[in-house]
């Protein structure tokens, strides 16, 4: 096997499901409450509950945008991101579970981007790293 | 609990000064806050300090025992406040509570930062792995400070019809106040069109309607009643000294977490709207009776969406208020009449106590072009990092 063969790697481990046909993020869900937290937290903070227990669960895949940036400049490291900087979208999108979470829109025509739009996770490339390997974020990409 | 007044306050110059210890800045601010007070470093009771994550402190956010070792080996009890960019008005707190309480009569409330260059870096030691949220918004998505408060400004462009210009003129009424402010930074009005024409960093926000940071210091001396009875007629009461921490359930999408988990009913910004309801409530006002405020103007979007948040105006209308200039000096809401961190700078932790000095200034009447027709009742308000909001009502 070429060892120079390109390998998908999560920028961060634990953050959703890799490698996977339909990758997932990996959230918390309070057993007592049902609040849903994004990333993985180590209890819940609903200060009505009092057992606190927590389970990994996996979040559904669609969303709707509830609002969103654009990112004119490079972000500072940690952020790494192949030459040339190109400005992107930066989404806030609610999913069916009650939580919002940030994530890079893979919209090329920023003009597309519109507050209550239908989009979906995918896991899609950052930048390349020094062994050659493709280092890939979770993103959210429009339904068409 | 005893009637508290303010007798005096300092602000050093706000700016880069890398010539400058911020020990050296703060020393020289308490000093002229001593001074303008009419007290000595042998009056002082107890000090609440804001804790730097970035200058002094020993590297321990030790700020008041490192000025204490410095100029007055008093023995003083002392807090050391963390707040983030809520500790001076957190350091207020305490120092309020000393003397509210009566573990002292006098008290000093002190903060000096001097600020890194360009970007806020992480904190040393923290893991690269999901644990750190400050690591996940930067590796994952790339998402600055100024992203999340954009985050915000496109979601009120979308519910109420805010307008870019709206954002822009935010800056143009701060920066004409800059303008005329001698302890302002940056001192240079600014047209409408400069400031649309200046880049766009986080859309929809643009560079001239986002805060730079500074380096800067502030002191408040206060006093319990039975000290400032003897000395004035027409003292700066402290009307309420309030902090709170985020709720759950609040739907903002707060500096660093990359999700936000939404509740019906959860009080959005609830940090800062919960310490201004609770410093409504002990100062016995409401809303409608506060002349003018101080709110923390990171950028042109907190100025149209915290009044209403506040009650200050209704939700929606700010944008019509800052149309027709009724946030500025003359206007019916005027907001930042200091100029705003717009036109100063972010000096992170002293920033609580900076708003106090605008405060006391309009409040004596010695606020020189940018003084308000009607200055009796002032509001303060800050947020930090991790949740913290603080508000400061003070009256004549």
């Amino acid at each position: 096997m070429d060892a120079k063969v390109a390998k998908k790697v999560p920028v961060v481990e634990g953050l959703f499901t890799w490698p996977a046909e339909k990758p997932q993020l990996i959230g918390t869900r309070c057993r007592t409450c049902g609040s849903v937290f994004f990333p993985k937290k180590v209890a819940c903070n609903n200060p009505a509950c009092h057992e606190k227990k927590v389970e990994d669960v996996l979040l559904g895949t669609r969303g709707k945008l509830y609002s969103f940036t654009i990112q004119y400049y490079p972000p500072p490291p940690p952020f790494r991101y192949s030459e040339p900087f190109t400005p992107y979208g930066i989404g806030l999108v609610e999913l069916p579970e009650g939580v919002r979470i940030a994530g890079i829109l893979t919209t090329g025509d920023l003009n597309e981007i519109k507050i209550g739009m239908d989009v979906e996770l995918v896991v899609d490339k950052l930048y390349e790293d020094e062994e050659g390997n493709e280092v890939v974020t979770y993103k959210f990409r429009p339904v068409k | 609990m005893r009637e508290v007044a303010i007798l005096g306050v300092a602000m050093h110059a706000w700016g880069k000064f890398p010539d400058k210890s911020v020990l050296q800045m703060s020393l020289d601010t308490a000093n002229a806050a001593l001074k303008d007070a009419g007290v000595d470093w042998c009056d002082i009771g107890g000090v609440g300090a804001a804790s730097s994550h970035f200058s002094g402190g020993m590297g321990w956010g030790l700020s008041a025992n490192e000025l204490l070792q410095a100029a007055a080996m008093s023995g003083v009890p002392v807090f050391n406040v963390s707040a983030a960019c809520a500790a001076g008005g957190s350091a207020f707190n305490a120092a309020y509570l000393m003397v509210s309480s009566g573990i002292c009569d006098i008290a000093l409330a002190v903060a000096g930062e001097k600020m890194p260059k360009g970007f806020i870096p992480r904190t040393p030691g923290a893991a690269d792995d999901i644990t750190d949220l400050d690591y996940l918004r930067w590796s994952v998505i790339g998402f600055p400070n100024p992203g999340y408060w954009a985050m915000e400004a496109t979601r009120r462009m979308y519910e109420y019809g805010t307008k870019e210009e709206h954002y822009a003129r935010v800056s143009v009424k701060s920066h004409k106040i800059g303008s005329i402010n001698p302890y302002a930074r940056y001192r240079k009005a600014l047209t409408l069109e400069e400031v649309m024409n200046s880049p766009m960093v986080n859309y929809p926000l643009r560079l001239f309607e986002i805060c730079a940071v500074s380096d800067g210091a502030t002191a408040v001396v206060l006093a319990a009643d039975n000290v400032w009875r003897k000395r004035t007629t027409k003292p700066v009461l402290v009307a309420a000294s309030a902090t709170a921490t985020g709720q759950y359930g609040d739907p903002q999408i707060r500096i660093p977490e990359i999700s936000t988990t939404v509740k019906p009913g959860g009080q959005y910004y609830s940090e800062v709207v919960a310490a201004v309801q609770k410093a409504y409530k002990m100062a016995g006002i409401g809303p409608k009776d506060i002349d003018f405020t101080e709110l923390q103007d990171n950028c042109s979007w907190q100025e149209l969406s915290w009044p209403e948040l506040f009650g200050l105006c209704k939700p929606g209308e700010a944008d019509w208020l800052v149309d027709h200039d009724e946030t500025g000096i003359n206007g019916k809401m005027p907001i930042n009449t200091s100029g705003g961190f717009l036109s100063f700078g972010e000096a992170t932790t002293a920033m609580g106590l900076w708003q106090l000095c605008e405060l006391v200034w309009q409040l004596r009447g010695q606020a020189g072009a940018r003084q308000l027709n009607r200055a009796k009742v002032g509001l303060a308000t800050t947020l930090g990092l991790g949740g913290n909001g603080s508000a400061i009502i003070l009256k004549v």
